[in-house]
């Protein structure tokens, strides 16, 4: 398998994000406060690689996230109560998009596991996740969205 | 007779002679709609995703924008008798050109802000080329909706 | 004729965006199924017979390889089509879903349109294999 980069993984995150939820990430360009809580998804990976990718935003992202890939109204009650879903299916199709690109040998297969989430509880936590090696910040809706990888030994 | 469609414009025919062209598609996109009942049909040719980057731009010239621009082109089809769920729905454009490319590039978010719209009205694409860094002409004719496109000495329907 | 779907997926997101793409290509379907994972599709089929599943394949209880396997082996349920719509990376497992009789297969992130065609072909031609 292929080293992952922070260009394939913003590349993963944004194939992602277009294609299943029609918004278009983009970089930040002015200082935006730290979100004074987030939501974290986290998928894992073992097998040819092992590591494990986390996505983190508030949580008005993700109300955004589900309203736009069930095209419901912004604010709906649906798209609250669909947010941590959305956002657990972005971080695992993402994962699938990074691990596809990472797969360069036809015997290359992965395991991915299933997403479980967290929360940042403070904009010091926010500082914490996003100041970690290999993290990269974007702005999603107005919003911010960080995105990390981790990989570690097999 | 060819009506041309300039870049922020939008025009609707009725007329079974006429066919709809809009030139120099970059990063700009072409929404053709076509609804074989009424036999009508309409394009847009717009430069933004959205008019929520220039309100008094939007306001004055809504066609430079995906949003505004769609709503004006459905209402003048509907004016014409066309109904949105029978329409056959293609894009064309969307290219990234010279320093523009990229994960971050205008002709990606101009095409993810179409889908986006089509989605919210519930609207499915029946065709699209988008993307690349060729630029493109698109003609629709009026007649029965046949869409073409023309690139680099190139001409393939759509 | 109408259709009845089930889809089987661990996110409900997903589920409602599939359903709608559906319901937008025009097919006519009578009812959508609903379960978040192999197992209650399973518990599903066994009291409503469907046309076609969509599947995901990574999910909590029983995947949807282990599901199409026992979708498959059962001969009341034998006769449904089974795609799998799945971000799994690996094209090794690609081999796998074909050997198990699956007879499509689209990778999410996946547009309404190409939901459409995937579902569309299955639905008009009982015996085309769409698996890439």
């Amino acid at each position: 398998m292929r080293q992952p980069s922070p260009e394939l993984l913003l590349e993963a995150l944004a194939e992602s994000l277009q294609t299943m939820a029609f918004i278009c990430p983009e970089p930040v360009t002015e200082e935006m406060p730290a979100p004074a809580a987030a939501d974290c998804v986290t998928v894992r990976w073992s097998g040819d690689a092992t590591g494990e990718l986390q996505l983190a935003t508030p949580r008005a992202f993700a109300e955004n996230l589900a309203a736009s890939i069930l095209a419901l109204e912004p604010g709906s009650p649906e798209a609250a109560q669909r947010a941590g879903d959305a956002l657990q299916e972005l971080c695992n199709i993402t994962t699938g998009a990074l691990l596809s690109r990472l797969c360069d040998q036809p015997t290359d297969s992965p395991e991915m596991g299933l997403p479980t989430s967290s929360v940042l509880p403070d904009a010091e936590a926010w500082r914490r996740f996003i100041s970690q090696p290999q993290t990269s910040v974007l702005m999603a809706e107005g919003c911010l969205l960080a995105v990390r990888i981790q990989e570690s030994p097999t | 007779m060819n009506i041309v469609v300039n870049v922020s414009d939008a025009r609707v025919s009725k007329d079974t002679e006429d066919v709809l062209v809009t030139y120099s598609l970059g990063s700009c996109i072409a929404v053709s709609m076509y609804d074989p009942i009424a036999r009508c049909g309409g394009m847009l040719h717009y430069q933004l995703p959205t008019s929520t980057l220039d309100a008094s731009r939007a306001q004055a010239n809504p066609c430079m924008f995906a949003d505004t621009g769609m709503a004006a082109l459905l209402r003048d089809l509907d004016a014409l008798g066309a109904q949105p769920r029978r329409m056959h729905v293609k894009l064309a454009g969307g290219a990234e050109i010279l320093n523009d490319s990229g994960l971050f590039s205008i002709g990606k978010r101009n095409h993810t802000a179409i889908r986006k719209i089509l989605w919210q009205r519930g609207l499915l694409l029946k065709a699209e080329e988008v993307g690349g860094s060729q630029p493109r002409t698109l003609y629709l004719h009026v007649a029965d909706g046949t869409t073409i496109i023309k690139s680099r000495g190139q001409t393939a329907s759509l | 004729m109408s259709y009845r779907i089930l889809l089987v997926d661990d996110s409900a997101t997903t589920r409602g965006m599939i359903k709608r793409a559906i319901q937008l290509a025009g097919l006519p379907v009578s009812e959508f199924l609903e379960a978040a994972d192999g197992k209650q599709a399973l518990a599903q089929l066994a009291t409503h017979m469907v046309d076609l599943i969509l599947a995901d394949l990574h999910m909590p209880e029983m995947n949807g390889i282990e599901l199409a396997h026992a979708v498959l082996a059962n001969p009341a349920t034998a006769p449904i089509r089974i795609a799998i719509i799945s971000a799994e990376p690996s094209g090794s497992r690609l081999l796998e879903l074909r050997r198990a009789g699956i007879k499509g297969y689209l990778r999410k992130p996946c547009t309404p349109e190409s939901l459409r065609d995937l579902v569309v072909p299955l639905m008009e031609n009982r015996h085309a294999p769409t698996v890439a």
